[in-house]
């Protein structure tokens, strides 16, 4: 894969999920994720190793973009090592050229991207460890926010995949990357 | 799944260093995060705040909901017309002397500032509204001039001080309701001038961070709501006049106790939810 490539499309995500937050959010708090789409896309195309590091960086992307605690790193990059994992494991039975894979998939791996950095979230509360909750933090809340946000991640996933195979040759995905389940181009 | 032994050394390094990190506190936070939040926010803080500009004017601003009945009679409608009149009398009234109070500060901080002192304007370009480090982003970083301590303000009325975080492009500002706080006051009743001689006192940041407050003994002071809380804390020089906020309540829950506490509760008039300029005070 090209990294440069990756590079652009992740900040490319990053500026954008910012930027249009006063347009598309709905309610006070409910957006779709960029970042996680574009780790379906490559968990769809990529090596596993390709796939774990980018993984992580989008889910470092994620982490700098939440505000609720400044300079918390981690949690969001293990949630979405975890979705990366969970895709990885799933891509073989999946069509790797269809949006809907893609949306379907953007669900199903952001529930574990939740999972994991909720649960992490919570562990900062416990009193025996860390015993710093994060303010206004409800692991319920937050996995039921969750929902909507990757209802919404599904639906925004479509236009957002489809673009993403059009630009299946700028990826450069060779060599080690995957050769699974594929329509013809 | 992963073959090589060496990447699969570096993932596993990656994911235990990112699980330490996510149960680190929130001081050692601070190092470890400050360099990747830095380089990541001012690269993309300046696009994303010029889109969210540009999206917001796609958008437009919500029409402002209006509590006219339409079944109310015209009898009824022209005796609130005048009332609603005399009412924006009144408050145009108030704001002119807001406006000299205001003058009078603007005045007192002319001499007491330096020629080094300048006020640059500053695009809110985020916000973190989390109770235990509230901060704002604002789209002015070093190359504006803009510095760790200094203070933000909008108006008169102090808004927070710039944190260590600080990029060329952008920098983030930890607000004065931040819990734990401490903030040396004068209390000034809006109808009087400055007077330097009265002696501060330490108001402290409630838990909630909505307000600040302080105890004092119970008659033996004459604050009033409507008091206005000015800076007076060496620690913060920088910030020295600027407005903390407005006494809204003085609570005396035991009146017939001469040794009990009055509690005054100082509101900052500032609503940091809806900023979107405002000024730091850089110093040259």
């Amino acid at each position: 894969m090209n990294w440069l490539i990756f590079t652009l499309f992740a900040y490319g995500a990053y500026v954008l999920q910012a930027g249009l937050a006063p347009v598309w959010m709905l309610g006070t708090r409910t957006e779709p994720r960029l970042l996680l789409i574009l780790l379906v896309y490559l968990a769809m195309q990529a090596s596993p190793t390709t796939v774990a590091f980018a993984a992580l960086a989008l889910g470092a992307l994620h982490d700098i973009q939440q505000t609720s605690v400044a300079g918390l790193i981690g949690p969001w990059a293990l949630g979405y090592l975890a979705a990366g994992y969970v895709l990885l494991q799933l891509r073989n039975l999946l069509f790797r050229d269809s949006v809907f894979t893609i949306a379907i998939m953007s669900l199903v791996a952001g529930v574990f991207a939740y999972l994991v950095s909720t649960a992490l979230y919570a562990l900062r509360g416990v009193s025996f460890l860390l015993g710093q909750p994060v303010a206004e933090f409800s692991a319920a809340n937050a996995m039921f926010q969750g929902f909507f946000d990757l209802l919404y991640t599904a639906v925004i996933a479509m236009p957002v995949g489809y673009l993403l195979i059009k630009s299946h040759k700028a990826w450069a995905f060779k060599g080690g990357d995957y050769h699974g389940t594929s329509r013809s181009r | 799944m992963l073959t090589d032994t060496t990447t699969r050394r570096v993932l596993i390094g990656l994911s235990v260093v990112f699980v330490l990190n996510s149960q680190l506190n929130t001081r050692h936070l601070k190092w470890v995060g400050t360099v990747p939040n830095a380089v990541v926010k001012t690269l993309a803080n300046p696009p994303a705040s010029l889109m969210r500009g540009a999206a917001a004017m796609v958008k437009g601003k919500p029409t402002l909901p209006t509590h006219i009945d339409p079944a109310k009679s015209d009898d009824q409608l022209r005796r609130e017309l005048v009332q609603t009149r005399r009412e924006n009398l009144r408050l145009w009234e108030e704001n002119a002397e807001l406006i000299r109070q205001l003058s009078a500060y603007q005045a007192a901080a002319a001499v007491r500032g330096s020629e080094t002192i300048r006020l640059i304007e500053a695009h809110v370009a985020d916000r973190n509204p989390s109770r235990s480090n509230p901060t704002l982003e604002l789209d002015k970083g070093s190359r504006a001039g803009v510095q760790q301590g200094n203070p933000v303000i909008v108006a008169a009325d102090l808004v927070g001080f710039v944190s260590s975080d600080v990029g060329t492009l952008r920098s983030s500002v930890q607000l004065v309701t931040v819990p734990k706080a401490r903030y040396q006051v004068r209390l000034l009743a809006p109808e009087s001038s400055i007077h330097p001689d009265d002696e501060p006192l330490y108001v402290y940041t409630d838990a909630t961070g909505e307000y600040f407050y302080c105890d004092l003994p119970d008659g033996q002071h004459d604050v009033r709501v409507g008091d206005i809380a000015s800076m007076a804390d060496d620690l913060y020089h920088q910030a020295y006049g600027y407005i903390l906020g407005e006494v809204t309540e003085v609570l005396d829950d035991h009146p017939d106790d001469p040794l009990a506490l009055d509690r005054i509760i100082i509101r900052p008039s500032v609503p940091y939810g809806r900023l979107r300029d405002v000024m730091v005070q850089v110093q040259e």
